[in-house]
């Protein structure tokens, strides 16, 4: 690499991570907790603090907080799908998650066999109905799931053209060899419902770096470490874009798994295996990506007390907004709650001047009165903190070391150093320190696909 | 670290992924996990008689899928490995599986009992020749076995990772504590509801007649199935019935995570010698696994209806409906599973479909779907409506075969006053402009242009409209 600026750029649900890098190594590094500060401020900001240290390229990993993965909160999804299937998605999903509106659901008669034959051509008068409709209720947004247009896609390019023309957003699955349809209309249909929040978010990136550089050389990563082509895909391949990023940069060198320990998630990623399918709540989807495992322990998990009586943790996250009580605004106790008065936590850039007295002193009186109906009838807080922070660290070596793919491990991220004692007895794993390794692995990947695609 | 007990739950539930379980050569079960209601009482009866017959040595695997040795179905191959002097670790794992309508056991297929499969770091080779030469063995069944049975020595070594490297040991002591905490918990759970008694008959299609009485008291429930009828065509294994039993009720009550030793304890059940519920050899066992253990869960279902009734829920349709396609030696099962139950201030839940592709299912299989759908439904009304089942439609389109298999339609059992029945399962064939329902349970040719409407039941409804 040539001793010229590399900026990485990490915009996660709650917090964003931006490196500057010159020749493999930070020269610049900041976190902002997305709740407090601005995206486009605070990246505008950075910029203009290391003006001087003007990037050549700059490559962005950009994921959407999981409330806004969500057809309520980011508009309406009209779907047309070959008659008789108007619900597969709902007959294959959750009840409790749907990217589907029931009054949305359109079809057409038109038939497309498996070995791609068409047997009932489609009739563009009944297109002209559907869209009438849709323009009626200024529903913009629409999805065409036609069953074998994988095989045989005039149908589904002659209703896109059609729609288009009148003015519709339209979203097809992509063409791939997976024969699952509905991983491919389950992607489809996320990428429509988030196209817009995800568009919102890519521009306030695009005017955050204006001025600080071209936006041809601003390029967003996708879900198997390559510079994202295909718009239409945008969405979803970069929610896995980091992850990848991590296990390409990260692990593949050492042939080790690495296990991330940041502040919205642990998880576990394979430096190796791929995955074609991700099992989201939605239902299965097509997208390809490094294996990655979330793994049952996370920072965010409440505390509560089990089937026995006894201090344990949920298996909810309780998530950054409002976020652990030591920030003075959240109302559960938290995982990280126990680790409030860590040197090593209260240090995290992002986080260092954020803590609140207020909230500490509050998450020892929740712990507090949890512990007055706790069976175990340890009223000694510093004990109980001190044996749930040992519990946490135990139950994440354990899965780590269950889950992982290889023998070698690398553990990193901005709370690598918080839990690093968890693996001092493995000789086979290796502490990175490096709290900012998500931003770095995503210049760094990035860089090496746009070397590969000239 | 005081907090050993959450420690050894969390390794648990780590360690045994899909239909597993952990136990000492004791007998005593450590916990049990999985999504089928009879894993929780055969997967122990499979670990204590692959002991019993075979002495297994630390790292030595055996393997069965008999019935009545503690299997379930024929299609789904139990190992049992010893991981320590004193651990066993049972692990089912699937093979393809179809519907199967035979007279005995040996016409479902291939019937292994406890098997010695390795034996010091050696795979019986003897042994797996011995199987794949058998005419009713699946085809790359030993390829299957041998890539089973490196993942199981991998997993393995990887739980003696953990505890090495995590310095966790599991003491005699440690199990002692958290079979008792388990037992005090599930009790607990029990205790904390009314108590009381029920009685519910409920009639299979072909004639078996379920009777149900249950007591709980004091934190215990006591089922005897007494009056029950004896086999005709339906027949389950006494584990079988004790996991469905105890499946349904930990699910009811909430401790369907801790499944041990501990919690079934809470649980007596005693069957008369002869009933359908106390399957003998050479009886077949894959209507009983299915349509019988759905026939138990209706009945606990009812019985807790009726014993508790503040928490009155209405009627969920556990009867899946089966139908196995044929074409080419190539074959796709479809199970639809019914729709939940209503229950005050809550629909029940519609059915769901999960692993299928429709275009797969068309590449590989001469048949059109025509429409795939959640059914309208005539049954299961009330003031908050049963969840949906579901219905499938499709046009042959080369001659093929095809087999299916439901239950539960024929005969309604008695249902608390709020509570209104969903609909059963239905097929039907449409054939040359004549239409006719079929039978709940067959296997016979398709033409091509013969179109079959496949439905599956709804729950039932709760509450006046």
């Amino acid at each position: 690499m040539q001793s010229s600026f590399l900026l990485g750029v990490s915009v996660g649900e709650s917090f964003a991570e931006y490196s500057l890098m010159s020749d493999s190594k930070p020269v610049a590094q900041k976190r902002v907790y997305l709740s407090r500060e601005n995206l486009k401020q605070s990246l505008s900001q950075f910029m203009t603090e290391h003006a001087d240290k003007k990037p050549q390229h700059a490559f962005i990993s950009l994921r959407l907080p999981k409330k806004l993965l969500d057809y309520n909160l980011s508009g309406a999804v009209a779907h047309i799908t070959t008659e008789g299937f108007e619900h597969w998605l709902d007959v294959c999903g959750d009840a409790n998650h749907k990217l589907t509106s029931k009054d949305l659901l359109f079809s057409v008669r038109e038939r497309i066999l498996a070995d791609g034959k068409v047997e009932i051509a489609l009739q563009e008068e009944e297109l002209e109905a559907i869209a009438a409709k849709l323009q009626l209720i200024e529903c913009k947004k629409v999805c065409l799931h036609f069953l074998h247009s994988s095989r045989n896609p005039i149908h589904q390019d002659q209703a896109r053209l059609f729609l288009q023309k009148k003015g519709l957003d339209v979203f097809t699955p992509e063409k791939t060899d997976t024969p699952n349809e509905v991983a491919r209309w389950n992607k489809n249909a996320l990428n429509a419902t988030i196209a817009g929040v995800h568009a919102d978010r890519k521009e306030e990136i695009l005017k955050a770096l204006e001025g600080s550089l071209d936006a041809g050389h601003i390029y967003f990563l996708d879900s198997v470490g390559k510079i994202l082509s295909d718009e239409n895909s945008a969405q979803v391949d970069s929610l896995f874009s980091a992850a990848t990023a991590l296990g390409l940069n990260v692990g593949a060198p050492a042939k080790a798994s690495v296990l991330y320990l940041g502040l919205e998630n642990f998880l576990l990623i394979s430096s190796s295996t791929w995955s074609s399918s991700w099992n989201s709540a939605w239902g299965p989807l097509a997208v390809n990506h490094l294996q990655t495992k979330m793994l049952g322990i996370q920072p965010t998990l409440g505390i509560h007390l089990n089937e026995f009586g006894r201090f344990d943790f949920t298996t909810h996250q309780e998530g950054w907004e409002p976020g652990p009580m030591f920030l003075g605004r959240g109302q559960k106790l938290s995982l990280l709650d126990l680790w409030s008065e860590n040197s090593k936590l209260t240090k995290l850039q992002g986080l260092e001047d954020r803590f609140s007295a207020q909230g500490i002193q509050r998450a020892k009186n929740s712990l507090f009165a949890i512990s007055k109906i706790s069976r175990t009838r340890d009223n000694d807080l510093n004990h109980i903190t001190k044996e749930m922070q040992s519990l946490s660290m135990q139950r994440l070596a354990m899965e780590a070391f269950m889950l992982r793919e290889t023998e070698k491990m690398i553990v990193t991220g901005p709370l690598a150093s918080v839990f690093a004692n968890a693996f001092k007895k493995d000789p086979h794993t290796v502490i990175e320190t490096q709290e900012f390794s998500e931003s770095q692995a995503i210049a760094l990947r990035g860089y090496q696909a746009l070397q590969e695609t000239l | 670290m005081s907090y050993h007990i959450e420690l050894f739950h969390s390794l648990l539930n780590e360690f045994l992924q899909g239909e597993a379980a952990l136990m000492t050569l004791d007998g005593e079960a450590l916990a049990v996990r999985g999504s089928h209601a009879v894993t929780y009482g055969t997967l122990t009866t499979a670990g204590l008689t692959a002991c019993k017959y075979l002495k297994l040595q630390e790292g030595d695997i055996a393997l069965l899928n008999d019935p009545y040795s503690g299997g379930s179905l024929l299609s789904e191959m139990t190992f049992v490995m010893a991981i320590s002097e004193d651990l066993l670790w049972v692990s089912r794992r699937s093979l393809d599986k179809s519907v199967k309508i035979a007279k005995s056991i040996e016409e479902e297929g291939l019937r292994i009992p406890p098997t010695p499969l390795r034996q010091k770091n050696q795979l019986n080779e003897m042994i797996l020749n011995a199987m794949q030469a058998h005419p009713s063995c699946p085809p790359h069944f030993v390829e299957w076995l041998k890539k089973q049975c490196a993942e199981m020595t991998v997993q393995a070594k990887k739980l003696f990772d953990v505890l090495e490297y995590t310095g966790f040991t599991i003491t005699a002591e440690l199990i002692e504590e958290y079979l008792e905490l388990s037992k005090q918990s599930a009790s607990q759970k029990i205790s904390e509801r009314a108590s009381g008694e029920a009685r519910v008959d409920v009639v299979l299609d072909s004639g078996e007649l379920l009777r149900l009485n249950m007591e709980i008291h004091d934190g215990r429930i006591s089922i005897d199935f007494g009056g029950s009828s004896g086999a005709k065509t339906v027949s389950l294994t006494e584990s079988a019935t004790y996991g469905a039993c105890f499946r349904a009720l930990s699910c009811f009550y909430g401790f369907e995570n801790i499944a041990n030793s501990g919690s079934f304890s809470i649980l007596q059940i005693s069957k008369p010698a002869g009933c359908w519920l106390v399957g003998k050899y050479p009886a077949p066992t894959y209507k009983g696994m299915t349509c019988g253990v759905a026939a138990i869960e209706t009945a606990v279902e009812l019985a807790l209806a009726q014993i508790h009734q503040k928490q009155e829920k209405s009627l969920t349709n556990h009867c899946a409906l089966r139908f196995d396609l044929l074409h080419k030696n190539k074959h796709a099962l479809l199970t639809l599973p019914g729709g939940q139950g209503a229950q005050a201030g809550k629909e029940g839940q519609c059915a769901h479909l999960h692993s299928l592709s429709l275009e797969q299912v068309e590449r590989d299989f001469p048949i059109k779907f025509l429409r795939v759908d959640q059914r309208a439904s005539s049954g299961g009304k009330g003031k908050f409506n049963g969840g949906r089942g579901l219905i499938v439609k499709l046009e042959v389109r080369e001659d093929l075969q095809a087999s299916w298999m439901t239950d539960l339609t024929l005969h309604r059992p008695r249902l608390p006053k709020n509570c209104s029945h969903g609909d059963p399962s239905e097929m039907s064939l449409e054939r040359q402009g004549d239409h006719k329902n079929l039978p709940v349970l067959g296997q016979q040719s398709f033409k091509a242009g013969d179109v079959i409407t496949l439905c599956s039941g709804s729950g039932g409804g709760y509450g006046k409209e």
